[in-house]
């Protein structure tokens, strides 16, 4: 299942290459940079999180870098469950 | 430019209304409720106050360096480094902001309605809509916000009155049984939804030339708006259902349930989900119009369109990220999600609001920024 879901991600982005690349001129070389660039980072990291749909990610690195500041919004502290 | 569409003032208020306002009224009652209790009508006057400082502050660093978003206004002040480090973090915020209302939008339909249906198919087909209309341009978003904008308030006029029968105006009292401390702490989500008036920045630049000037009273009109609709969304799902109101997910669809009049006007929620999808549709294509223009503005590229639908994935996948479910999802509303919004929209604008002004007076940013001071000089 897990396989069905990358080759979907797969076939979604080489549609996606074959629709918009031909499009793109000799001289929109930086357009077809930004573009594959974008379309592998999010083909990816789409099929990481198929297989490891618990793998840590911005949440968790925001979560880290304002944990400190919790407790002036009542959380964190200890009357948070209140 | 990008973009050569152009909006009048109007389109930009309700452009702005509505991608703020869908979400706004679905999630938030609920999770101000469980802090503010019954004075959860009260937040959302100390929430806009971050949202009058966002379009100030879009306003601001608009006169710093007219035309630009604050993409580009970034570059202008900061530096070509800088800036565009400055630029990456906002794209970033920008993906991972979009990527929460359609997962929001998401948990929504597959919560009530398609029950059965996996979540990427309903986000995945709405984002595939959205990206026809970002592919079209602000003009297309901008009439369609005159569309919507007008038949989203008038319905949830609707609710609200056809509930008149069913309110319990005592559900409110006392007012401030604890001082302002609830109300302040329900604020903090309503606070951070509001600040989301900053990406006003990315439409000063399609207005008309001789509008330019009513740009910032149409972006406060924008705020006032958005603080009326909540007050009375807060309201009436107070009225309705007192303090169970935080229990819930989403109050303001949950009321809708109650409708009957005259045993003739009954089960409207299909009507009230059809606007959700339609006010839902509307506010992502706006985040991923932001998005995708950032992009393109942050690498100097020649056109957008090419960019739409890969960043579309990106936008699916952030989605599915940020939370394994709905609960973790509010979750974050309440802990991390405030100070990163606060850090992304006001913090960041406003230091470089700070730098740029601090630049201006030792010598004029650009060409442009000294004709608009020359201008003000003479008139």
């Amino acid at each position: 299942m897990k396989w069905v879901g990358v080759a979907a991600l797969t076939v979604l982005a080489l549609v996606l290459a074959w629709y918009e690349l031909p499009r793109l001129t000799a001289e929109m070389k930086r357009e077809r940079t930004v573009f594959l660039v974008i379309t592998v980072t999010g083909w990816g990291l789409g099929s990481l999180l198929i297989f490891f749909p618990e793998m840590p990610g911005l949440t968790q690195l925001v979560d880290f870098l304002y944990r400190p500041l919790y407790p002036l919004i009542g959380k964190g502290s200890g009357n948070a469950g209140e | 430019m990008l973009d050569r569409g152009k909006i009048s003032v109007l389109q930009m208020c309700l452009s702005m209304y509505l991608m703020v306002g869908a979400t706004a009224i679905l999630i938030i009652p609920a999770i101000t409720a469980k802090e503010a209790k019954q004075d959860m009508w009260i937040s959302p006057f100390w929430g806009s106050l971050s949202g009058f400082l966002a379009v100030w502050l879009a306003w601001s660093l608009y006169r710093l360096t007219p035309g630009k978003s604050i993409i580009q206004t970034g570059e202008a002040v900061l530096g070509p480094r800088l800036g565009k480090a400055a630029a990456l973090l906002y794209i970033l915020f920008l993906v991972h902001g979009a990527g929460l209302i359609v997962r929001e939008y998401g948990e929504f339909i597959v919560g009530t309605i398609l029950l059965k249906t996996p979540i990427v198919v309903v986000m995945g087909s709405i984002v595939l809509t959205a990206a026809f209309a970002v592919r079209s341009g602000i003009e297309v978003l901008g009439r369609f916000s005159l569309l919507l904008g007008p038949l989203f308030g008038l319905f949830l006029i609707g609710i609200v009155l056809l509930l008149i029968p069913r309110y319990e105006p005592t559900h409110m009292l006392p007012v401030m049984e604890n001082g302002l401390r609830p109300s302040l702490a329900g604020a903090v989500t309503p606070l951070t939804w509001f600040m989301e008036f900053l990406f006003i920045s990315f439409l000063f630049p399609h207005l008309r030339a001789e509008e330019t000037h009513k740009a910032l009273r149409a972006g406060m009109w924008a705020v006032a708006l958005m603080l009326v609709t909540m007050v009375i969304a807060n309201l009436s799902a107070l009225f309705l259902f007192g303090e169970i109101t935080g229990r819930m997910f989403f109050p303001v669809f949950n009321a809708s349930h109650y409708i009957s009049m005259a045993e003739f006007l009954e089960h409207l929620d299909a009507m009230v989900m059809a606007l959700w999808v339609m006010g839902g549709f509307f506010q992502i294509s706006m985040w991923y119009y932001v998005t995708v223009i950032s992009v393109a503005q942050c690498f100097h590229l020649s056109d957008y369109r090419p960019i739409v639908y890969s960043v579309g994935i990106l936008i699916i996948v952030f989605s599915l990220w940020l939370a394994p479910g709905f609960a973790d999802l509010i979750n974050l509303f309440t802990t991390s999600e405030p100070f990163y919004s606060a850090t992304m929209q006001i913090l960041l604008p406003a230091l470089t609001l700070i730098i740029g002004l601090i630049k201006r007076r030792r010598r004029p940013l650009s060409a442009e920024a000294e004709k608009v001071v020359n201008r003000k000089g003479n008139g």
